[in-house]
């Protein structure tokens, strides 16, 4: 469960983000694609080499998802049912892949916030991925 | 057996030689405790751990980081041999202390997250976490092999 205290701090930090959407995102598909080689069979159609524009822009797609979804946390279900459709009918993507990407999107913000990533942070911003996730996946079966 | 490249083996090293185990285990542990809570039920004995600040404030927790992440020096030096080296620990995890063990995936997570926060991305880069991450896999998957 998410405190009134760590949703506010999950939405301070993903307002902060949103500038450098690209450049987060785009590293935390690199470090999953790099640690976890799985994840990439969903991207053949790309090129997700680094810096490519796909990968920059795939990755922008992504954090501002996630930081939509920060914007108003007990409204998840709300704000992600078109990508619970997108997931579940189009992409299948094996939801077990969203913990990677989760651990990764970690590690890219560790980097990022350094002390900042406190252990108050790290838990909550891991309680926050944990939730999108679990409603990403909602509509699977 | 494990497969090192040599671009791994040098990865590992190179963070190795950086990381303090006095700073980066008990900031590890302390995570674990903080953001798994439940990972607490093992630690009983170490006196306060009511509250974030109780938690990073406790010495046992200190100590006792300090110990685990020690304890990889094992693994960097017999890179090839980690399933023997860590047998015995695996049993006494086993046996002994009863840890599931799942929470060694899980504090293998936050040491990753510890060390990426200290290093940032010019240091952690993604392939530094590829072989730092495979080598701590490879460390979990020893100290659960003993369990039955």
């Amino acid at each position: 469960m998410l405190s009134k205290r760590e949703k506010d701090l999950i939405k301070e930090i993903w307002e902060r983000l949103t500038p450098v959407a690209a450049e987060i995102g785009a590293d935390a598909l690199l470090r999953m694609f790099a640690s976890y080689p799985g994840t990439k069979t969903y991207f053949s159609h790309l090129d997700i080499s680094p810096n490519s524009s796909h990968l920059l822009a795939h990755g922008k797609k992504i954090v501002l998802a996630i930081a939509e979804g920060a914007q108003d946390i007990s409204q998840l279900t709300v704000t992600l049912a078109p990508l619970q459709t997108l997931h579940a009918y189009q992409l299948r993507i094996d939801p077990r892949n969203f913990k990677l990407l989760s651990h990764s999107m970690l590690v890219s913000l560790a980097c990022y916030l350094g002390d900042e990533f406190t252990p108050v942070a790290h838990a909550a911003m891991d309680k926050y991925l944990s939730a999108f996730a679990a409603v990403l996946a909602e509509k699977y079966r | 057996m494990v497969e090192w490249t040599d671009a791994e083996r040098k990865a590992i090293a190179s963070l190795w030689g950086k990381i303090d185990v006095g700073e980066i285990g008990p900031q590890a542990l302390a995570r674990l405790l903080i953001v798994y809570p439940w990972a607490q039920r093992y630690f009983k004995a170490f006196g306060d751990l009511s509250t974030n600040a109780a938690i990073m404030g406790n010495p046992k927790v200190a100590q006792h980081g300090k110990t685990v992440m020690g304890g990889l020096e094992n693994a960097v030096k017999n890179l090839d041999n980690i399933k023997q080296t860590y047998a015995k620990l695996s049993v006494m995890h086993s046996e002994k202390l009863h840890v599931d063990p799942d929470n060694f995936r899980v504090l293998a997570e936050c040491i990753s997250l510890c060390v990426a926060a200290k290093f940032g991305p010019s240091v952690f880069t993604a392939d530094a976490q590829e072989a730092w991450q495979k080598f701590l896999a490879v460390v979990v998957s020893a100290l659960g092999r003993q369990y039955h």
